[in-house]
């Protein structure tokens, strides 16, 4: 009876936290990092992937492991199918988070200009992604901090092997004890950045 | 809502616990490597093996010019340490690491594919350069 067609909301819910994430994406890195240590940045963009994921979540009404399948109650009225989550409200799945992952990180080599930059961003971004995916069926939607962490965790790990294939040097290998630190800070960081938002959206 | 919380297996301190322990780990091996010392510096390029130098018996300031590709990068040698002098990538990362005397942990140069690997002794250094 019905055409498959493109939901338009969730496109361009899409396109707007893939842009929410390049300009966070391309500030950040203007910005140097106090510590001389390759690889180490804050990922701010990640909080963007963060938020999709759990958003998504949260508009399905899925149990995230804390047993509250309730349908969420934001606070922007102007936004119906926020507000009353149908079978037309702009749910992300995994597989659109992973999209949005992918379009900010090669639009994020574009724009930074070096070709070079896309594949540890790809090799990281991916193993953090799927690290995050799998770390979602163990956290709450007041625990996405943990989430981070471990994103940022593997998504270091992930840059660290691209890394020592490239430059054919195994030895880059030492730097994983202080990545893994930054990783679980920055990741800290990023993950509660994507949690208050959530938690402010749906109140 | 409280109740359905109260069965949560994995509690917020739990997992600040498991992220602690994973800190603490890193931090202890991080100082380990830190602490060993580092006699022989092995310069590559592109993967490809510069020159390597006992920096036990260094004498006098020495400087080593890597052109080639793009890259331009200028290693310093004095008595037991060595430094990136300068370089021209973007992000600068290998210059800001500054003078190191010891440790396990390369200076690396991703935009250049500079690497400078530290050793303790010259194990399979004969086997490169002979
Ligand atoms: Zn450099």
């Amino acid at each position: 009876m019905m055409m498959r067609r493109v939901n338009v909301r969730r496109l361009t819910l899409m396109a707007i936290l893939t842009a929410i994430a390049l300009i966070i994406f391309i500030i950040e890195a203007q910005i140097p990092m106090p510590i001389p240590v390759p690889g180490v940045k804050l990922g701010l963009a990640n909080a963007v992937t963060l938020f999709a994921l759990f958003y998504g979540a949260k508009v399905r009404g899925e149990n995230l492991h804390n047993g509250a399948s309730r349908m969420p109650r934001p606070i922007n009225v102007q936004i119906p199918y926020i507000k009353h989550p149908s079978a037309s409200s702009p749910s992300l799945t995994t597989i659109n988070v992973f999209t949005i992952l992918l379009c900010r990180i090669l639009l994020g080599a574009i724009f930074t200009g070096r070709p070079i930059v896309v594949v540890y961003s790809l090799v990281g971004g991916i193993l953090g992604f799927v690290a995050q995916i799998i770390m979602k069926r163990f956290v709450s939607s007041k625990q996405i901090w943990v989430c981070g962490a471990f994103g940022a965790v593997f998504h270091n790990i992930g840059q660290i092997v691209a890394a020592m294939v490239i430059t054919g040097t195994p030895a880059i290998i030492m730097y994983l004890p202080i990545l893994i630190i930054a990783g679980v800070f920055t990741g800290v960081l990023t993950g509660l950045i994507a949690q208050l938002t959530l938690s402010r959206l749906f109140s | 809502m409280n109740k359905s919380e109260r069965t949560i297996k994995l509690s917020n301190r739990f997992w600040m616990l498991m992220l602690g322990v994973i800190v603490i780990i890193s931090a202890i091996i991080a100082v380990l490597l830190w602490r060993v010392p580092a006699d022989y510096a092995r310069i590559y390029h592109d993967n490809v093996l510069v020159d390597v130098i006992n920096l036990t018996t260094v004498t006098e300031r020495r400087e080593i010019e890597i052109t080639r590709d793009n890259a331009n990068n200028v290693v310093v040698i004095e008595y037991g340490r060595v430094r990136m002098e300068c370089a021209n990538c973007p992000d600068g990362i290998c210059v800001r690491r500054g003078w190191v005397s010891g440790g396990l942990i390369p200076i690396v140069c991703l935009p250049n594919r500079v690497v400078i690997v530290f050793d303790s002794s010259d194990n399979d250094v004969d086997a490169v350069v002979g």
